[in-house]
């Protein structure tokens, strides 16, 4: 419970300084409190999830209506009416979500619009509930039969934001945080991960209208009185302003936003009925100047600081090195230094291993497999089997259906006909199949072709993703890091930097990774793959785009993993570099149009004459082509 | 009820015209576009500024769709030049606030004041159909609008530039290989969905008088009716707006209370993605790309 300390501390120091203020300016900035909750909310959704929500205005509405509402009419407590409007609000955020968010992310956009109008409605004509047009006085909120003061509703107000704000960054930086951003980057391979973007995504907006409806109640109080022209649509534009002006998926900037926003009118006396319009002129001029809002110039002018001053930067960067040292170090030196750790130790051509030929050894079998995308037969009667503990190459000419295999295996096509059976029972066929989500589980990861890396995230929260079902903490328990959530997130930790220090990977593992090189991002996926420690791992195209030591260090370090794997590692090789397939895999299997051609040791494939005659062949005649 | 049901149709026939301008907007940008009822208003006023210097009606109609063309342009140059390279979801925010500027900046020139404007070509007429009593400006907007769809719809079927579009909406590096100047179609699909749409301001202003919130209050019918198209063809969304026009002016004239016709239209869209996600007239459902 540290970080739940810290918000509480956080909390207490924003309720003590409030009350320094003098009366008016305690109000406005309570106020400014007030609307960094909701800011926080819309961020979590529209930072993290990628997602847009206008109805922040209106489940602000639930809750203040919510808490005015039932303690007037049906004399609730103020201690029951609270909560009961938050859970109300998260309520109806999830059952919005789980409704809208099947679908395209914009149908979200225009679900939240209509739910903002509806409500308007509804308070319009709900009669004694909503008091109609004018609204309703806010109740004496007592506290166990103390009184609740304007000026403590203010302290309230300062302490919901200085909380919030912790238990949001807190909320980001655990492990359904790290989730949303894998997912907003790619939905696929989050979900190769284990991350099912429909249940996160509606988390994610069941989040923002807790955080909304709870600024709500406090805002209740605060005015003293609610009505319908406090959560319309322009209101939902003034916030949508917030998170922009102050930058998307930054707490910092969901602190910034409001309180720049709500001081300037202050000072700009007069802006009267031009302030929407000052709104929406400052809103898209910074999308298009600064589309990373005052956060994203903040961190800008900090790392041009840390340029300036010496303490701050790095040796290789100061102008006193010459270039030509700066260049040799940075690409050729630290390169080089890092493929040799990956080589460590000699390369050498493995024996084959004995591999036997009973079904209860082997890992993979494709049996008679056939995929279909349109019209067009992608696969067909595919048949191969892979021996567990083997490292088992694909290879075949561009469109032989390697990685269409691949996907057939992983849940990503669909089987027309035939079936995929892992450990000898089926895993994929037409009839039954087993989803992306839950590959993780059955001990299955893969690589791309092109390495996903999300770019915002560290190496080590990159390799992290792997584990994400393998480590515990939800939204409320991973926000409030308590005991058991952080001793898993300690040991996830230790042994996604020791995955990370198996594949050779020498950068930073606490910096971002965008700007990484190829090299090194397919390194970070490669951990990412192998930190959950699969039975079966797929590699599709390991080695493509990087140089040729660095291919071989990659093949031989696949090798070197499966001899030290505790349980026997299977690795099945999509490969288009011929010749390092056969020089290190246990078996071969050659692919051309859909179909395998053969599957043997990798002597028998290169000698075998459809091998050479479709696929070795064809690069001949295209060599004697260029030729002539 | 015959009354009920050809007023329908007619609303629904302007409810038809936005989302049409919706579905092009998003199959060409990918974005939904939440300045589109500005597009309404926008023609609303051209025709209100065109009345005003005693134009004819075919001159009535050229204001209308100038401003359409230049409305549309100012969209494309703002989302594709100025927001160059920025998210989907920035781009949306970007149509929300040039929607509130465009309100703003109406206000600040015309005022609140609702100015109330005669029907176009025919001017006040009534119609008696049967015993039922119908002003012959809904003869109007439903012809106008059908007319149109089907105009609309031909231009993509049958030629070039026409295909053109459709193909830079399918896919855009596609496209561009085969030699289509994607920029070009962008900004027809930008103009198009202005026009059209503006040309239900034209529809919509004798009916509820012009006034600078006007397209923002229809702007979500817009939306359920392109839900129901299935957000993907022409006609489809003119069908959904029909559909959505008829079943709110039964359901209303049952429970009485135009107020609730925003409530309705939730209910609708909540009810349609439950059931039928694809739309009523859609053929598949769309994902997250």
């Amino acid at each position: 419970m540290r970080r739940l300390s810290i918000a509480l501390l956080a909390a207490a120091i924003a309720a003590a300084v409030s009350t320094q203020f003098p009366p008016y300016q305690q109000y406005a900035t309570a106020r400014i409190g007030v609307l960094i909750v909701v800011a926080l909310g819309m961020n979590v959704l529209a930072g993290n999830a990628g997602l847009l929500s206008l109805a922040s205005p209106t489940f602000m509405g639930l809750g203040a209506y919510g808490v005015v509402t039932s303690m007037t009419l049906w004399n609730l407590p103020l201690l029951v009416a609270a909560p009961a409007a938050v859970a109300l609000a998260w309520g109806i955020g999830w059952l919005l979500g789980t409704i809208s968010l099947r679908l395209s992310g914009f149908y979200l956009g225009i679900v939240t619009l209509g739910f903002l109008l509806a409500f308007q409605v509804v308070l319009q004509r709900g009669g004694k509930i909503t008091s109609g047009y004018y609204g309703a006085t806010a109740p004496q909120a007592t506290f166990f039969n103390y009184d609740i003061a304007p000026e403590t509703w203010a302290m309230i107000a300062f302490a919901l934001a200085a909380g919030a704000s912790v238990l949001v960054w807190s909320l980001t930086r655990s492990r359904i945080g790290r989730a949303w951003r894998a997912m907003k980057y790619n939905e696929l391979a989050a979900e190769f991960c284990g991350i099912r973007p429909l249940y996160l995504k509606t988390s994610a907006f069941a989040v923002s209208a807790a955080l909304a409806a709870a600024a709500g109640v406090v805002y209740a109080f605060l005015q003293g009185a609610v009505s319908p022209q406090q959560f319309g649509i322009n209101n939902s534009i003034d916030q949508l302003t917030y998170i922009i002006v102050g930058g998307i998926g930054s707490v910092l900037g969901s602190i910034l936003g409001p309180a720049v926003l709500e001081t300037a009118p202050e000072l700009l006396r007069g802006l009267g009925e031009k302030r929407q319009l000052f709104f929406a002129v400052t809103l898209l001029f910074v999308l298009v100047v600064a589309p990373k809002g005052l956060s994203g110039l903040t961190s800008s002018s900090w790392a041009w600081l840390r340029r300036r001053l010496p303490a701050f930067s790095d040796p290789l960067e100061s102008p006193r090195v010459p270039r030509l040292v700066r260049r040799l170090f940075r690409d050729e030196i630290a390169p080089a230094a890092a493929s040799l750790a990956t080589v460590s130790g000699p390369i050498r051509r493995p024996d084959p291993r004995p591999v036997s030929t009973t079904g209860t050894m082997e890992e993979l079998t494709f049996d008679h497999v056939r995929v279909v995308y349109g019209g067009l037969v992608a696969i067909d009667q595919l048949t191969f089997s892979v021996a567990r503990g083997s490292l088992h190459g694909l290879i075949g000419p561009n469109g032989a259906g390697k990685t269409t295999a691949i996907n057939a295996l992983t849940g990503v096509a669909r089987l027309a006909h035939g079936w995929i059976r892992v450990e000898g029972t089926e895993f994929q066929s037409p009839q039954h199949g087993v989803a992306r989500t839950a590959m993780v589980g059955r001990g299955i990861a893969r690589t791309f072709q092109t390495p996903v890396a999300v770019p915002d995230l560290s190496a080590l929260e990159n390799t992290l993703l792997g584990l994400h079902t393998l480590i515990r903490g939800g939204v409320v328990t991973g926000t409030l890091d308590i005991r058991r959530v952080r001793q898993d997130d300690r040991r996830a930790r230790e042994r996604a930097r020791e995955t990370l220090a198996r594949v050779g990977f020498m950068g930073d593992v606490e910096a971002p990774v965008a700007g990484f090189a190829l090299g090194e991002l397919r390194k970070i996926e490669l951990a990412r793959a192998l930190v959950s420690r699969p039975r079966l791992l797929l590699l599709d195209e390991p080695t493509s785009g990087l140089e040729s030591h660095a291919a071989m260090a990659t093949i031989n370090g696949l090798r070197r993993l499966q001899e030290t794997a505790e349980e026997p590692l299977t690795i099945l090789l999509v490969e288009h570099n011929v010749p390092l397939v056969f020089a290190f895999s246990d078996r071969v299997t050659a692919m051309d149009r859909g179909t395998a051609i053969i599957t043997g040791l990798p002597d028998e494939v290169r000698r075998d004459p459809e091998v050479r005659r479709s696929y070795l062949g064809s690069e001949m005649i295209e060599v004697g082509a260029a030729r002539a | 009820m015959v009354g009920l049901i050809v007023g329908g149709l007619a609303n629904g026939a302007i409810y038809g015209l936005l989302a049409i301008g919706v579905v092009l907007v998003i199959r060409a940008t990918g974005v939904v576009n939440f300045a589109q009822g500005e597009f309404i208003t926008l023609g609303g006023f051209a025709y209100l500024i065109s009345i005003s210097i005693h134009a004819n009606p075919l001159l009535q109609l050229a204001f209308v769709l100038v401003a359409g063309v230049a409305a549309g342009l100012v969209f494309f140059v703002t989302t594709e030049y100025l927001l160059k390279g920025a998210d989907h979801l920035r781009i949306l925010i970007a149509t929300l606030a040039l929607s509130i500027i465009v309100i703003n900046a109406l206000r600040l020139i015309f005022t609140d004041v609702s100015q109330p404007t005669p029907p176009w070509l025919f001017g006040e007429r009534a119609v008696n159909l049967g015993g039922n009593v119908v002003s012959s400006n809904t003869f109007v907007i439903l012809v106008t609008g059908l007319t149109a769809t089907a105009g609309l719809y031909a231009w993509f079927q049958f030629t070039d530039i026409g295909r053109a579009v459709r193909a830079v909406a399918e896919n855009r590096q596609f496209a561009a290989l085969s030699g289509i100047n994607v920029r070009w179609m962008l900004a027809i699909s930008w103009i198009a969905g202005a026009v059209f749409t503006g040309l239900a301001g034209l529809l919509l202003a004798p009916v509820v008088s012009v006034y600078p919130t006007m397209g923002q209050t229809v702007l979500f019918k817009g939306f359920v009716a392109a839900s129901l198209g299935g957000f993907d063809s022409i006609p489809g969304a003119m069908l959904g707006g029909l559909t959505l026009g008829v079943a709110e002016s039964l359901l209303t004239a049952q429970v009485g209370g135009g107020d609730l016709k925003d409530a309705l239209s939730f209910a609708i869209l909540l009810l349609l993605l439950l059931v039928r996600p694809s739309g009523l007239f859609g053929r598949r459902v769309l994902r997250r790309a």
